[in-house]
Order: structure tokens, then sequence, then C-alpha cells
């Protein structure tokens, strides 16, 4: 595979994933909002991760066994096959005031390591703090996504050294960042709410506490460093142009 | 500062610019910058190049000013 086949594949990725990821926000966002205002929508939230997730119901080997479609979980924004067995009372009562009554932990299923609550079944703070971390962490990757594609068109029109090519890595990394901030800020927030979601029946409360991954923030720092790199090489660009 | 002096020699020898460009096999467009002094280097070959047509020194084109703004 040649080099040019190989940026232009990644040029048209780009393009498709940042329509992919406009669209998929634009369409996620009225479900959000209808969700915020405590209305029922097919949103999940992952009571550890705090990620909101979109789940579809399907019944592949029997009533007691559901596994879901692909979902996309918005605040994280990757996709999962999760395995999601439901009972009735997370279906039907939301898991916040069956632990406010002190009832059993209420865990999606016993051998599952994901645990889920209704997102418009939270209370309203909880709900426009989970939303809130959301829209962010999607209007931040949209603004990664297209900052990359216009890199990646720069690279394939051979224009490395431009000062468009080194803006586009800067909003990339000081986006990375941002993410990795409200990630971080989001845990430490929600963390206190976590623990009263999943209080058990002996009324022993289980803290989780997620500590984000900093993959994010290398990555920021990373691409940073490279659009300094970059900077430099429009200077040499420069003094060599303006060599006869 | 460096000062090039191009267009001495040009009016020296009854050269024209786009002539000289053609001889030496350099744009237009970089013997202007070079003449107007905006050029950060020159290339050995290039002043090899001038010098052999105009038949100059690096000297008659080339003449160092004290800049005593910086």
């Amino acid at each position: 595979m040649s080099y040019s086949f190989s940026i232009k594949l990644l040029l048209y990725f780009t393009r498709f994933l940042f329509l992919f990821s406009t669209l998929f926000g634009l369409s996620y966002l009225p479900c959000m909002v209808y969700g915020l205002f405590g209305n029922e929508v097919n949103l999940l939230v992952n009571v550890d991760s705090g990620d909101i997730l979109w789940e579809k119901k399907v019944e592949l080997f029997g009533s007691d066994h559901a596994l879901t479609k692909p979902d996309l979980s918005i605040a994280s924004l990757s996709f999962n096959f999760t395995d999601v067995f439901y009972t009735d009372s997370l279906s039907t009562t939301p898991l916040y005031a069956n632990s406010k009554e002190g009832s059993d932990l209420v865990s999606v299923h016993p051998h599952s390591h994901s645990k889920f609550v209704l997102f418009h079944s939270l209370p309203i703070f909880l709900r426009l703090m989970i939303f809130t971390n959301a829209i962010l962490t999607l209007l931040f990757f949209v603004m990664i996504v297209y900052h990359l594609k216009s890199f990646v068109f720069k690279i394939y029109s051979d224009s490395y050294f431009e000062l468009q090519t080194i803006t586009n890595l800067k909003y990339i990394s000081y986006y990375l960042i941002l993410i990795w901030l409200v990630d971080f800020s989001s845990t430490f927030i929600l963390s206190p709410f976590q623990s009263s979601m999943l209080i058990t029946k002996a009324g022993i409360v289980s803290l989780s506490l997620n500590f984000p991954t900093i993959n994010l923030l290398f990555a920021g720092f990373i691409i940073g460093v490279l659009a300094h790199v970059f900077s430099h090489g429009v200077a040499l660009k420069e003094d060599n142009k303006l060599t006869i | 500062m460096i000062v090039v002096n191009l267009d001495v020699m040009l009016a020296k020898r009854k050269m024209s610019l786009t002539e000289l460009s053609g001889k030496v096999g350099i744009t237009m467009s970089n013997l202007s910058i070079l003449k107007k002094g905006k050029a950060r280097a020159i290339r050995f070959s290039t002043l090899e190049s001038i010098c052999r047509v105009l038949e100059c020194q690096p000297a008659d084109i080339l003449e160092y000013k004290a800049d005593f703004d910086s």
C-alpha cells in the first residue's frame, strides 16, 4: 500500500468520522434533552463511569438473557458490546429510589461488571451534570474530528508546514485536554452520588471512585509538542523559501 | 546588513532582469526577492552563476553596511 493511498484512505475515514459524529450528536441531542426533563427514554447511565448508553434489548438466547445491540456511549464515545441483563425491578423502578429505601443492591446481573440506571430516573441535578458532561464531551469530540479532518487534508495536499496545519494540531491538543478535564472533574463530582446509587441492604455504601485514564491527557500533550515541532518546520520552510 | 547591488551591475552590463533570469536559471520572483534585499540567504552556486553571467566579483554584488538600528 503506497503512502499517498494510505493518506487518502485516512482522509476519507476522517471525513466519514466527522459526518458520523455530527449526525450522531444531532440525533442523540433531542433524546437526551427529552430525558433531561424526566421523560422516559432508552438511555442508561453506567453507574461506575457515568457514561450514557442507548440500549436496545434484543432477545437472543431466551427471555432471561438479553444481549444489547452495539451501543454507543455518548460520554466516552466508544463502541461497546455490552451484556446487559435486566431485572424487572431495574426496568420499572429507579435504582436511586431503591437505594433510598435500603433495598437489595441492584446490580444488573450478579455476574455482570456493568451496573446501569435509567437516565430519566435520576434526580434532576444528576441528570443535568451527566447531560452537561456528555454534551461537552460530544462537542469537543466533534471539534477534534473536524480539526483532524482539516489536518489530514492539508497533509494530503502536501501543505505540511503551514500555519493552518499547526493551528489544527494545537486545537486537537486543546480539545483532548479539555475532554480529559471534563471527564476528570465529572468523576469527582459524580463519585459521591455514585455511592448513593448503590446502597446495599446492610446499609454499606460502596464508594466507586474511577480515576479517568490519562491517555487523553498524554495524547493532548504529545500532539501539542508535535505542533511546536511543526512551527519550527514552518520557520525552516520560510528560510528555505527565501534562500536563492 | 548585506546589501545586494544587483541592479547596479545590471545597469553596468546593460542587461535586464528577465535576461539575467533566463541566463542564470533562476525565476523572476526569486531574482526580485534578491534585488529587493528580502532574501535570507544565497547559495554559492547561485552567486557563482550570477557572477559568471555578469562577469563580476561577488564583492561587486554584495556589500556590507553596518546596521546601527539593530
